[in-house]
């Protein structure tokens, strides 16, 4: 007890510490930057599709330096048994043979030109393979996030304004072991409970309607699971606000406190929430979880061509999924300044 | 009328459970409140008198871990005992509540008028239209200028004082017999201080409300409220009528309060008077006076017996082994006050 | 809110002591369960350190005639706690020679991030101005990019293999320590002592050092505890997709891979593994949670 009145008289080093997922929360809107941008709407957004440039840029010299530069693309993609002439001929036909600066600037004129090189797994412009996968993902990363957003937010909500509540001690764990276990594995799961043992479900390919249930769902367990913590922290923080006691003093129910009052104040940090778990969909989980339903996305095409060592279609597969990203978290941010800005000007 | 009490408040125990322990936070109050009276409840911060104001309506934070034993009787029912639903009824109907931070009081994304209307609505069953036009008429009435413009307005287009404005029409919508305002004007400016002081005044008068007091500064007292009672480590330390009290403070704690009001005689010496030492943190549960360590006067009784409420005068009382020594030369033997009145 | 308000007349004795034995009872493992926790990574890993301490069997040797065992059938050999895989292999003992390389990996590449994390952040925060604007740029274009996707492509490229593992891994976290030390250190650089040790004529290296390093290293430790769990997620998610670790070696992502095909008839190959790594994991997170929250207590 005695430390909270002398707080203010003790190193920082030593002051109390507030939850790990608020702070997170904090850091993430106020650290980074990111969104603590004054200037003009169309300002921000030239300034924010220059950084998206540059950052594609830079992966893409990444990619080709490590390809062309450290690694030997002729040497890799050549078969097994492959004879010197037939190595010295990919050698050509990779143009190995030229200074590195020119071929640097020919790729990247190529890919300005969205010339991504030819599949040699499937005999055809590697962009085409891509661009016939990536609606699938895109499908399939939209209804994932319509579970999680389901999973996540009320349920958050809930136990927000239920802290430390049977509901918000259970819901609290259950969230946390759905970011623990690995998403492939739980697909695995469900594949094996409502696939094999009840065959409910189709349990690969996208051959009918249902065949989304499954995939979704595990997207949506996995980042409902984030989405879960994070409102949950920023409904704890508004319920811990004076204008909640008001309004109990007023007489309200807890249900009309949250839904008229509480719920308002908090539905900006919840659409920037899931819009940012959207983004964080594609870094990881979406391409995984496709591999094991055998869903016909950048992710498993990407991982077959991994296994053929399909280096061009691997390489417009980052790309463009890269670039998409790039773009939908540039839409994200603005979609949030708007709003922020039109309540700040109300 | 005049002898039934509005408010009666019987062995209040309030008692916090943190990670480091029990916080006895009140401990043991006793007071009654008339109808139409006024009281000002004064203390240092962590004397119990917030808690106390929230306990009677049992308001507490999500995360506040909290044992209420005793009894608040209003009305012919037990306020601590009565479920949920029939406390929401009092809670904004039968008694208002103010809160000391206008700032963070009002929801920032609502228009004012919309946050009256809601416990209009509510208590009152007003429709929406009828609830939108009382909610002007309370605004004017708490001397909004141009209210039906400032109605549609949010809480970050008025001023501060303003904003304690609109949560005093917002405490007083349903016309409440009590209203508890909880160091009302601690946050504002001095002069605008003593406007909310003279509205919350003229507002119990024309309304007949009961006013509770809060506050750390007996000068917000003195000009607003008929009796007060000081609080101290949780319990009751003195009670009077307020110009009783001004002219014959009893307890040393009340005595030292007194002398930190600033006063014009003070003002060439440029001398002001603080009572040394801290407040205790925890309060109740010794058995000693708990003001002991910091008391000028203290005696080895005060550390080791808890002083009785004993009366010192007509409707006085003070709980300071002194004033029971006193009362003993003087009336009879110290009484519970309770018996006394 | 939790408010409990005593019966009219005084307290019942009774009840109120067996409440108290209860609650009681809910804050000693609440406050001990940590120890249940620890315990576990303890387990974990002296496994790493002396499997055969804890496989019953040689995770080598195969028995055709003990193939696809359930759990808890027996062979001639003994009792397959966890039940064999389709060469007659005990799966637990499987698991437990896994450890090492999951635990190995897991760990290293968290320090090799953390330690990148921690420069960059503290250089970024210390200095401000440009440096920091790059640093963080780099790290915000790794937050934008599909991260998975890169490391499939680099590990195609280069190879997998447990030292391409090393380098891929640690650029998947380094941002998230950058991050935190970052703001930590933007905030730090605010404080008085700090201004103080500038005026006093610290040199730079040794404000970081001695000041803005003990200040940050408690929220690092945390999160280390925490990004090992994730680390281990991530490669498991690359092993199992082909492109991690490969046999012979064995995590336990990869034993998730290799049970997929027979998940319809021998469910335990794939289920099992992934209920380990999802109990490391969740250990993890839990202690990670635990010790932030303790810090927050004790001050």
């Amino acid at each position: 007890m005695g430390m909270q009145t002398t707080t203010e008289t003790m190193p920082p080093s030593q002051r109390p510490r507030r939850g790990g997922l608020r702070r997170w929360l904090r850091d993430l809107r106020a650290g980074s930057d990111r969104l603590a941008v004054g200037g003009s709407l169309s300002g921000l957004l030239l300034r924010r599709l220059r950084d998206g440039v540059i950052v594609l840029l830079l992966v893409v010299t990444v990619i080709f330096f490590l390809a062309h530069v450290v690694g030997n693309p002729a040497l890799v993609f050549a078969p097994v048994d492959a004879t010197d002439e037939h190595i010295a001929e990919l050698h050509r036909q990779f143009g190995l043979d030229r200074p590195v600066a020119e071929r640097y600037w020919e790729y990247l004129v190529g890919l300005a030109q969205l010339d991504f090189g030819e599949s040699t797994w499937q005999q055809r412009p590697a962009i085409d393979a891509v661009k016939e996968a990536l609606p699938s993902t895109i499908y399939l990363t939209v209804v994932g996030l319509g579970a999680a957003a389901v999973l996540g937010v009320v349920p958050g909500i809930v136990a927000g304004a239920r802290a430390r509540k049977p509901f918000d001690k259970t819901s609290n764990l259950l969230s946390v072991a759905a970011l623990s276990v690995p998403n492939f594995w739980l697909g695995l799961l469900l594949i094996l409970v409502l696939g094999v043992q009840l065959g409910w479900l189709p349990t690969s390919g996208r051959f009918e309607t249902a065949s989304i249930v499954m995939p979704a769902l595990t997207l949506g367990i996995v980042h409902g699971g984030r989405i879960f913590q994070l409102v949950r922290s920023a409904t704890f923080e508004e319920m811990s606000k004076p204008y909640v006691t008001v309004a109990r003093s007023k007489g309200l129910t807890e249900w009309n406190i949250l839904r008229r009052h509480v719920v308002r104040n908090t539905g900006v940090t919840t659409a920037t929430i899931v819009g940012w778990e959207y983004v964080r969909m594609w870094g990881g989980a979406v391409f995984a979880i496709e591999y094991v339903f055998a869903w016909p996305g950048v992710g498993l095409l990407t991982i077959d061509a991994a296994h053929r060592q399909d280096f061009f279609v691997l390489q417009a597969a980052v790309i463009i999924a890269g670039a998409f990203v790039i773009f939908s978290n540039l839409l994200i941010d603005m979609g949030y300044q708007f709003i922020d800005r039109r309540i700040a000007a109300s | 009328m005049s002898g039934m009490p509005l408010l009666e408040v019987e062995d209040l125990h309030v008692t916090f459970r943190t990670a480091s322990g029990p916080v006895h936070a009140v401990d043991g109050v006793s007071f009654t409140m008339k109808p139409g009276s006024s009281l000002g409840v004064v203390g240092e911060s962590g004397s119990g008198k917030s808690v106390t104001a929230r306990a009677l309506l049992r308001l507490f934070a999500i995360t506040d871990d909290v044992q209420i034993s005793g009894a608040v009787h209003f009305d012919g029912q037990d306020l601590l005992r009565i479920d949920e639903r029939r406390l929401r009824d009092v809670r904004g109907g039968q008694i208002g509540m103010i809160f000391q931070d206008p700032l963070t009081s009002l929801n920032p994304l609502m228009a004012v008028g919309e946050q009256i209307a809601e416990s209009l609505r509510l208590h009152r069953g007003m429709s929406r239209s009828e609830a939108a036009a009382e909610a002007v008429e309370l605004l004017a009435r708490v001397g909004i200028a141009d209210p039906e413009q400032r109605a549609t307005e949010l809480p970050s287009s008025f001023s501060g004082g303003m904003r304690q404005r609109v949560m005093i029409s917002l405490a007083i919508a349903c016309r409440p017999r009590m209203l508890i305002a909880d160091e009302p004007t601690t946050a504002l400016d001095v002069t605008v201080q003593a406007e909310i002081l003279l509205l919350l005044d003229e507002l119990r008068r024309s309304e007949g409300m009961a006013l509770m007091l809060i506050t750390h500064d007996f000068g917000v007292v003195a000009a607003t409220c008929d009796d007060v009672q000081v609080m101290y480590a949780g319990k009751l330390v003195e009670k009077a009528s307020m110009a009783h009290l001004f002219d014959r403070a009893n307890h040393p704690y009340t005595e030292g309060l007194l002398r930190l009001v600033p006063r014009f005689e003070d003002a060439h010496t440029g001398r002001l008077h603080p009572i040394g030492g801290q407040p205790p943190i925890t309060g109740g549960g010794g058995s000693s006076c708990a003001f002991a360590p910091r008391c000028s006067y203290a005696v080895d009784r005060c550390r080791s017996e808890v002083p009785p409420e004993v009366a010192v005068g007509p409707q006085h009382l003070s709980a300071c082994w002194l004033a029971t020594d006193r009362a003993k030369d003087t009336t009879e033997a110290g009484q519970p006050w309770r018996r006394a009145q | 809110m939790s408010v409990i308000v005593a019966k009219r007349t005084g307290t019942d004795p009774g009840r109120t002591s067996q409440h108290r034995v209860w609650s009681r009872l809910i804050e000693a493992l609440g406050s001990r369960g940590w120890i249940l926790l620890v315990l576990f990574l303890v387990l974990l890993v002296a496994a790493s350190i002396v499997p055969d301490v804890f496989a019953p069997h040689d995770h080598e040797t195969q028995n055709l005639r003990a193939r696809l065992l359930a759990p808890g059938e027996s062979s001639p050999d003994g009792l397959h706690l966890l039940g064999t895989d389709s060469l007659g292999r005990d799966l637990f003992s499987r698991m437990v020679i896994g450890t090492r390389l999951t635990m190995f990996i897991a760990v290293t590449a968290t320090l090799i991030g953390a330690a990148i994390g921690v420069l960059f952040g503290l250089l970024g925060g210390y200095f401000g101005g440009r440096t920091d604007r790059l640093l963080m740029r780099l790290g915000e274009a790794q937050t934008a990019m599909p991260m998975f996707l890169v490391a499939i492509l680099l590990l195609s490229l280069l190879g997998p293999s447990v030292g391409i593992l090393l380098v891929v891994l640690p650029c998947l976290v380094w941002p998230i320590f950058a991050r935190v030390v970052r703001a930590e250190a933007l905030r730090l650089r605010e404080e008085t002592f700090i201004e103080a040790s500038i005026a006093t004529g610290c040199s730079t290296s040794t404000i970081l050092g001695r000041h803005l390093l003990p200040n940050v290293a408690p929220r690092i430790l945390v999160l280390c505890v925490v990004e090992i769990g994730h680390v281990m997620l991530s490669e498991a998610g690359l092993s199992f997709l082909g492109v991690g670790v490969q046999p012979p070696d064995t995590t336990w992502g990869l034993l998730i891979s290799e049970g997929r095909p027979l998940l319809a008839v021998a469910w335990w190959l794939t289920i099992l593994p992934g209920v380990l790594l999802g109990i490391t994991v969740l250990v993890l997170n839990l202690l990670g949670r635990y010790w932030e929250a303790r810090s927050g207590a004790a001050g």
